[in-house]
């Protein structure tokens, strides 16, 4: 009796508590413009009507632009006009523009601008796109064609049921519109509303939430929301649009809720889950042998995307269409869509990159080990934990305080019981080259300085009556911060200022910034309410999804201004597209269980392939304790997140590495060696990404991808030329790895060969991180354990040549000072490295730095065994010994510096 | 940069310093390095030979990593620091050419010496502010030890007093139960003589009554306990949580508690005192309990309608509670709310499980009615026949008798230890009538309870570990207060440890358990263990490590397991003399 009591009590402690609380949160059916929008989808599926019709003579053909008004016709007497703009960009990307001619809207609220919010492209894009030279057009009847791409794509606007084609080499792509879900909700008073409804429409919470939480939403401009339908035709795998704790492609959404795009304080999220979560970035890929496409919708409201990619036959089989279309519905804003099509997915994100930016270089020490929790106590707490990773032998760079190191809660304060002195607590961290990443969150408590200032000098968000919004978060009632404000961001920047209390003149102090959805725990859905208005009179039903960057990036500016020529590190939870030019991520509160381990690498892929590469998920879950054997298996993955963080939440118990004991402390300590030994390749990734865009941990339909076996592949990826495909079941002895082509593959630690196009089932021991070197390739590392990457500086490479079936290899390697912006000004090395004819050499490929140090060691797999080799280095030649090993041979000492080219002679 | 030559010539010079001693290696292993014609053998693989500039070139040739003493080459690898000045001594080889001066371990900057890093000599200041140290801690630990044999001299006196006591009250005891026995024959010898058969059947019914009444009724209060329990959960709750938070679930659950509220009355029968005074009842002889029916079943009806009602009040708070585990957000984070779901997750587990049934009472009825009818068959005389067991004394005196023999053999116990309980009996006069003897029974049953549980609690304290040569022993009443971070810590050395703070926080972190010795490195590590419960957690706990010191003196406290508290102690307790 007493136990079957305690069994339902433990029930209700895993099922009952921890679990999201799905109620907190809108469903489609709740939310009025997607309920509005996908009833309107299911009426025009069945009437086939059109509404909207291009003026004919509104039609301008400018300079790479295409101007008109489309007309959504309620009746003859009843046009709407939708001012449209259709722009050609270089790239191939094509930009269409739907927006609301409100000039005749009669509007009397001072607080609110009247026309639609349409600026979200300027938070999004890292510059202003250019238009493109290269395209002609061609007007014939109904439809405008221009080519474009050196004519391999063609562009259609058709006039009379407006839409969109793209068309590549003569065949369809893209089409926007196809299915008539193009839906724009003009103006209209409450009074008026059913004359301005179409029959197909809804009017369901069109005035009025119903929703419990938001019922005091005044939706000032009653609906307003816009969709469209985009079909990519023969496509079956479409990808992207994070964040969502799912699969790396995109399902069908027909018989589930639509994939949300709304950046809010989701906790204890759910995996295989399309509800929203804490970032959003509303750009979608969709791929086929030989051509791949993006959309890329710039809007910063909340956006529901509804997926339909699969069929159902009339005995209940489910298979997948031929093309797959994409519903986007937003809550209000403009249509502002960019179409981008390039023949590899590469290349489209290249493309993706050229509009919104890259990741800048980071600092070499964020790429190293992060260990964080909630809390770590004080400041003896602080240096006995680098104490304990020095002891143990375990390389890190960076701990981390959360919000516990203030006083009650008030950012830029510290409690000075527990950190008397964090100068010198940064001091002594800096001694061993460690840095300290404290929190900073939007929210500002009321009653000290910072909010004072904030409210005082029209700083802060506003309510619906234009006075500062006070809500509940951390510290109480609080106010947030308005970072769309330029004096907003002036002011932020002078609280990060050099000798103030808060910070002293330390240089290695960075910035975490949490909660910055904003996370309102007294708001509707743990977020702000829609009608409170942000910079001057935009209500954050507009630009909600965006407010999170403004926020980072205002850290990220305050952090440059302090710093100068040393690169700024920010962790952001919310994001936007274009977050990554200033802020890392990390996929928010996920559990220690298997399950969250499993879906943080396609979480972690999808935040790749949509331009924001430098992410990482909580290693070991942050709610709950993970079993020894699952913290093993998480460093073991984890080391390949791009930002690869520990982190727990402050009811559980303590875990860093030498908590568990052994074998587990020795196989994570070893995982996060292996992390530090590959940072020459990890930060050459990083500076490749900084100039393209590209992902740092590649999924692998990016290298093949022509390869539909690898579509999907969700649990493996590259990261340079290392195939990983780490171990998230419990209990695992083996491993399935996809092998994509018929190349060798070496065993990382073993260079055992493994080889064959398709599945392999491995040994995975514990002590096992399948890996394998793809032949061809020349991964740099340095193999000397050092207490953290700073202490790296002077240590020797090794290089490790795995040969093709030609005998040749190559590989890049990036060095700087990984700290400073000097490489701006050419102050680095990138080295070609090849391998051909029994030589290995080295070519500064750009820049020029006195790079000192040495080349110790190079392996050499797949090779016959040699004598001895020679080494060249400015018109010297100096002899080698070479240690020939079964499978592999290591070239000694070979001594040559890497600033300089050089070269090494097998003989 | 640095490097400047290159590279490509054999890296000569680096392996002597400027002594010409082969960098990173201890003087008594300098004849090891020695170059032999230009070559030079692996010390542990003398069959690998190589030439003389391997020595320190910076790449790890031999598998016992001796051809790379000076350089961080090889893995695990010991660096030899000369130190001179001060001592000398190996460092790890990663420490070698990292660019940072490891002046802690090497206090000579011998480890930087290929990187360009500046590490200029500092042995001498810091071998002066090391002699300093070492002569402040000698003299410390001289004066700490002496008050350590002190501490233990009183440590040994208590010990001894100890034992005086437990002789004393094993003594007290033994008399107790002499007397016991006694009484319980006088009455035994009374009731035999009626009607033994019957009185026997009888007696055993009512033990069966008095055995299911008790259990009954102790459930009862168990139940009334656990209403105790929520309605405490809910009450503070109610104070405490923070109404900002805006957890729908939180707010539904403490209205709802205010509206029960508003018709609670809270029951005012004591449960437990009804069951002693049923249970006496019931002890008594069969005719004194046949006297006392109708009292014993009034008493009766009225606990189960209390009961009733509590129950009705129970499922009401566990159904609020149980609403607020399933529906509270964790994420808004309320101590108090967490508090809440904490101690009503704990009541879960732990309450006990009571059988709702008061049914039972019509049964103890029906059970007294069949002894009563059996009772009034027995001839009348019987009550004239009881025998007087000796001469009156004044019955309301009876107690203080029995009191009053029995502090007078205390009083000869502790002045001739030893005095046998037959030399005690023979001054007290046994006048006690048949109807006292059931009380004389108890009250001598109280006496040795009272004996016995001062026996268990002197073994208790004379078999704890009180460390080494039970230092601990002397420190009762002996306590420390530092405030360390946020919060004053209270150390009771042998008592208990509390973390106390603003708002009245005051948490037990543990009770003192043991204390040992560390060899290792030599300190004493005393143990406090079941303090208050984690959220979510295990029970708190202290561990003290203390070091030899002229005072009690509390260094630091980190909390390097969750709920798990590491204390840092100087102490004369710490001196292992």
């Amino acid at each position: 009796m007493k136990l079957a009591r305690f069994f339902l009590c433990l029930f209700a402690l895993f099922y009952g508590v921890i679990a999201v609380k799905k109620e907190l949160f809108k469903t489609c059916d709740q939310s009025g413009f997607c309920h509005r929008n996908r009833h309107y989808a299911q009426e025009i599926a069945k009437t086939k009507k059109s509404y909207y019709t291009v003026a004919r003579d509104s039609v301008q053909l400018g300079d790479s632009k295409i101007s008109g008004d489309i007309h959504k016709v309620l009746n003859d007497s009843h046009v709407v006009k939708l001012p449209f703009e259709v722009d050609i960009l270089e790239n191939d990307n094509i930009r269409v523009r739907i927006d609301e001619d409100r000039s005749q809207v009669n509007w009397g609220s001072k607080l609110l601008q009247k026309e639609r919010y349409s600026g979200a492209h300027k938070w999004a894009f890292a510059t202003e796109p250019t238009p493109s030279k290269d395209y002609q057009v061609e007007e014939s009847g109904d439809v405008i064609s221009v080519s474009y791409g050196g004519g391999k794509y063609t562009l259609e606007i058709h006039l009379g049921t407006f839409q969109v084609v793209v068309k590549y080499k003569g065949a369809v792509q893209v089409v926007l519109n196809e299915k008539n879900l193009l839906n724009v909700e003009h103006y209209r008073v409450e009074e008026d509303n059913d004359a301005n409804r179409l029959p197909d429409e809804s009017d369901f919470d069109a005035f009025h939430d119903s929703f419990k939480d938001s019922n005091a939403d005044s939706l000032p401009f009653g609906p307003e929301s816009v969709a469209l339908d985009v079909t990519f035709n023969g496509f079956k795998y479409v990808y992207g649009i994070p964040e969502h704790a799912d699969s790396l492609v995109l399902k069908d959404t027909k018989s589930s809720e639509p994939y949300r795009l709304y950046n809010v304080d989701i906790f204890e999220y759910e995996t295989d889950s399309k509800l929203a979560m804490y970032g959003a970035i509303p750009y979608l890929v969709a791929h086929k042998p030989g051509l791949s496409t993006g959309v890329f919708w710039i809007n910063g409201a909340d956006t529901y995307v509804d997926i339909d990619r699969e069929e159902e036959s009339s005995d209940g089989v489910i298979t997948s269409k031929e093309s797959t279309s994409a519903h986007w519905m937003s809550e209000n804003g403009i249509i502002d869509v960019v179409i981008l099509i390039a023949e590899t997915p590469e290349q489209i994100t290249e493309n993706y990159a050229s509009l919104t930016g890259t990741t800048p270089l980071p600092q070499l020490f964020s790429l190293g080990y992060h260990q964080c929790r909630w809390n770590y106590n004080d400041e003896d707490d602080v240096l006995q934990i680098t104490e304990n990773m020095d002891k143990h032998n375990i390389p890190y760079d960076t701990i981390w305080l959360d919000i516990e190191y203030t006083d009650s809660k008030k950012y830029f304060t510290w409690k000075k019981e527990s950190f008397p002195d964090p100068d010198g607590m940064l001091k002594k961290l800096a001694s061993t080259g460690r840095n300290l990443v404290t929190i900073i969150d939007p929210h500002i408590k009321l009653g000290y300085e910072v909010s004072k200032n904030l409210e005082a000098n029209d700083m802060a968000v506003l309510n619906k009556e234009g006075k500062p919004f006070h809500g509940h978060c951390w510290p109480g009632e609080s106010i947030w911060i308005d970072t769309f404000k330029s004096s907003a961001v002036d002011y932020w920047t002078t609280l990060f200022q050099n000798n103030t209390e808060f910070s002293g003149d330390a240089t290695n102090l960075h910035i975490w910034n949490d909660m910055n959805e904003p996370s309102v725990f007294s708001g509707p859905e743990t977020t702000s309410p829609k009608d409170l208005i942000t910079h001057e009179s935009v209500e954050i039903r507009s630009d909600h999804n965006i407010y999170g960057m403004t926020y980072h990036e205002a850290t990220f500016e305050a952090m440059k201004a302090r710093y100068g020529n040393k690169r700024p590190f920010i962790l952001t939870r919310a994001y936007f597209s274009g977050s990554q030019r200033t802020a890392a991520m990390w996929t928010g509160d996920n559990m220690s269980k298997w399950e969250y381990l499993k879906i943080s690498i396609p979480m972690i892929l999808t935040q790749n392939l949509a331009g924001m590469p430098f992410s990482g998920a909580d290693v070991g879950g942050f709610f709950g304790n993970p079993s020894k054997e699952l913290l093993t298996r998480w460093y073991q993955a984890g080391i390949w997140y791009p930002f690869f963080r520990a982190h727990a939440h402050i009811d559980a118990r303590r875990r860093e590495p030498w908590i568990a004991g052994e074998p587990y402390t020795s196989l994570m300590t070893e995982a996060v060696k292996l992390r530090y030994s590959l940072l020459p390749l990890w930060y050459t990734k990083f500076y490749e990404s900084s100039l393209t865009g590209t992902p740092v941990m590649t999924p692998l339909f990016y290298r093949f991808p022509d390869d539909e076996a690898t579509f999907a592949i969700e649990n493996s990826f590259f990261v340079g030329d290392l195939l990983v495909t780490p171990v998230t079941e419990e209990g695992a002895e083996k491993q399935t790895v996809y092998l994509p082509d018929d190349s060798k593959y070496f065993d990382y630690k073993t260079f055992e060969v493994l080889q064959g196009r398709g599945e392999h089932v491995v040994d995975a021991p514990l002590e096992k991180i399948p890996v394998y070197i793809k032949d061809g390739s020349i991964t740099p590392r340095k193999d000397r354990y050092r207490r953290s990457s700073k202490l790296m500086k002077y240590d020797p490479y090794t290089l490790v040549v795995a040969l093709d079936s030609n005998g040749e290899a190559q590989g890049k390697l990036y060095i700087d000072d990984g700290e400073t912006y000097d490489y701006e000004h050419g102050d680095f090395v990138y080295l070609d490295l090849t391998f051909r004819d029994g030589v290995l050499s080295s070519q500064v490929l750009n820049g020029s730095m006195d790079v000192s140090n040495t080349l110790e060691r190079v392996i050499i797999l797949g090779s016959e065994s040699v004598e001895s080799a020679t080494a060249e280095q400015a018109g010297e030649t100096r002899g080698l010994s070479v240690e020939s090993k079964e499978n592999y041979i290591v070239v000694k000492n070979p001594g040559v510096v890497m600033g300089k080219p050089w070269k090494i002679n097998l003989l | 940069m640095r490097l400047p030559l290159a590279v490509l010539v054999p890296l000569l010079p680096l392996v002597v310093n400027a002594d010409s001693e082969v960098i990173g290696v201890a003087p008594k292993d300098q004849h090891l390095y020695v170059s032999k014609d230009g070559k030079w053998s692996c010390l542990s693989n003398p069959e690998i030979v190589l030439d003389w500039s391997q020595v320190n070139d910076d790449y790890c040739d031999c598998p016992d990593g001796s051809d790379e003493p000076g350089t961080s080459a090889c893995e695990n690898n010991l660096f030899w620091c000369k130190n001179e000045g001060h001592v000398g001594s190996y460092i790890p080889s990663h420490l070698v050419n990292d660019g940072v001066c490891d002046y802690e371990v090497c206090c000579d900057g011998s480890d930087e010496w290929k990187t360009g890093v500046q590490c200029p000599n500092k042995c001498v200041e810091i071998h002066e502010e090391y002699e300093k140290d070492r002569i402040a801690t000698e003299k410390m630990i001289a004066v700490g030890k002496d008050k350590a044999a002190k501490i233990i001299r009183a440590a040994q006196r208590m010990k001894a007093k100890l034992a005086d006591q437990l002789a004393t009250e094993e003594s007290l005891l033994s008399f107790d139960k002499g007397e016991i026995r006694r009484f319980q024959k006088l009455i035994d010898e009374r009731d035999e003589s009626e009607n033994a058969d019957l009185f026997k059947a009888l007696k055993k019914t009512i033990d069966e009554q008095k055995l299911l009444v008790g259990k009954k009724l102790g459930a009862f209060a168990s139940k009334k306990q656990n209403l105790g329990t929520v309605y405490d959960i809910l009450s503070k709750l109610d104070e405490t949580f923070n109404a900002n938070l805006n957890d729908n679930a939180v707010k539904q659950t403490v209205e709802d508690f205010r509206e029960f509220l508003k018709d609670y009355q809270p029951s005012e029968l004591d449960v437990k005192k009804l069951q002693r005074k049923i249970i006496a009842l019931f002890s008594k002889g069969v005719k004194e309990v046949n006297d006392s029916s109708s009292v014993i079943l009034e008493s009766l009806k009225e606990a189960v309608t209390d009961h009733g009602v509590v129950d009705k009040h129970i499922a009401k708070l566990e159904e609020l509670l149980n609403y607020l585990i399933e529906n509270y957000n964790p994420n808004f984070n309320d101590p108090n709310v967490k508090e809440a779901v904490g101690s009503f997750q704990d009541y879960l587990v732990n309450k006990e499980v009571v059988e709702d049934d008061a049914m039972f009472v019509d049964s103890v009825s029906s059970v007294l009615n069949t002894i009563a009818d059996k009772l009034s068959t027995l001839k009348p005389v019987q009550e004239e026949q009881q025998p007087e067991v000796s001469a009156p004394l004044q019955s309301v005196e009876e107690g203080s008798f029995i009191d009053r023999v029995r502090s007078k053999f205390h009083f000869l116990v502790e002045q001739f230890l030893g005095t046998s309980s037959a030399q005690v009996k023979k001054s007290g006069i046994e006048t006690f009538k048949n109807d006292d003897l059931a009380d004389a029974v108890q009250k001598f049953e109280e006496y040795a309870q009272s004996a016995s549980s001062s026996i268990d609690a002197i073994n208790s304290k004379l078999s704890k570990n009180y460390g080494p040569n039970e230092i601990f022993r002397a420190m009762a009443d002996v306590k420390k207060t530092s405030k360390f971070g946020e919060y004053d810590y209270e150390l009771e050395i042998i008592g208990d440890v509390r973390q106390k703070g603003a708002n009245g926080h005051n948490v037990k972190i543990g009770t003192f358990d043991r204390a040992e010795l560390d060899e290792k490195d030599n300190t004493v590590v005393a143990y406090y263990e079941n303090g208050a419960k984690c959220w979510n957690g295990p029970v708190r706990r202290a561990v003290v490590k203390i070091e030899c010191g002229d005072e009690h003196e509390l260094l630091g406290v980190s909390e390097p397991e969750k709920c798990e508290y590491l204390f840092r102690m100087r102490s004369p307790l710490g001196c292992h003399v």
